[in-house]
């Protein structure tokens, strides 16, 4: 475990991960959390990730350079950790690219404002990312690719309490 | 149970940023790593978050815990060390967090 080095190139990947005790055991934190700071998460913010995933059993994050998905979901596998790209996209080294949102809105059958209020995103906001004049960030982005993958959960989370 | 002077720490600079440190504790057993955010309050040390891991996986004990606590504050001059909210990972109440573990400098046992 010591020595590791920090990964060089690869590709932006949203994780979601998930302890899985039963399949797995018992999830080893600091191997885990190493795992992530190795592809550029800051440590902070991997130790943060790995608790929320013991608290709630399930944690989305953002690794910034994944060099091969099937390294990095090893590496997690074998400290009791599953690991499942939302989506894999974007140039090496780069940033994720990103998500398409008025084919995300259309898959949905939404309007933008149906969109933008179910999600809880200003209207214009939704306007600006369609029509290119902005671009959703990372904690957005993440966000989007919630919405992409699990849309009614999503929504029941957003309306909850 | 191991002795204070069979302990040794090396820190894991890779893992250390910002509030977080990480430490390599070199026991007679194997290396354990720690992982905390460590505060200084006078002479006590409260370390808070902590995350420990050892490969491969050994027994450490409350005993040889306390060891380590021990030569800890031998080496890094404090007297006190409070661990808030460590989270078991392993054991029958794993994912729980344990109570404070609060340990005292005691003098070095005469030869």
């Amino acid at each position: 475990m010591r020595g590791s080095s920090r990964v060089t190139s690869g590709t932006a990947v949203a994780l979601n991960l998930r302890s899985d005790r039963d399949r797995l055991g018992p999830v080893a934190t600091i191997p885990a959390i190493e795992a992530l700071v190795k592809r550029h998460v800051p440590l902070l913010r991997a130790k943060r990730a790995i608790e929320a995933m013991l608290d709630d059993g399930t944690v989305f994050v953002e690794v910034p350079r994944v060099e091969d998905m099937q390294t990095l979901a090893g590496e997690l596998r074998a400290a009791g950790v599953a690991a499942r790209p939302s989506i894999v996209r974007g140039a090496a080294g780069g940033q994720a690219d990103a998500v398409d949102v008025a084919a995300l809105r259309q898959r949905l059958a939404m309007t933008q404002e149906q969109f933008a209020r179910v999600f809880r995103i200003a209207l214009p906001v939704v306007r600006n990312w369609e029509q290119g004049r902005n671009k959703p960030d990372g904690v957005a982005t993440v966000m989007l690719r919630m919405i992409e993958a699990h849309p009614k959960e999503v929504e029941a989370l957003l309306w909850s309490g | 149970m191991w002795q204070r002077e069979q302990i040794g720490f090396r820190l894991r600079e890779e893992l250390c940023a910002g509030d977080i440190v990480t430490l390599e504790v070199l026991t007679p057993a194997g290396t354990i790593v720690m992982m905390g955010e460590p505060e200084d309050v006078g002479r006590m040390l409260v370390v808070c978050e902590v995350h420990s891991h050892s490969e491969p996986s050994h027994e450490v004990g409350t005993a040889n815990l306390g060891v380590i606590a021990q030569a800890l504050m031998q080496r890094y001059e404090y007297d006190e060390i409070v661990i808030k909210g460590a989270r078991r990972e392993s054991g029958l109440r794993a994912g729980q967090f344990a109570r404070d573990i609060r340990y005292r400098r005691r003098a070095e046992p005469a030869v």
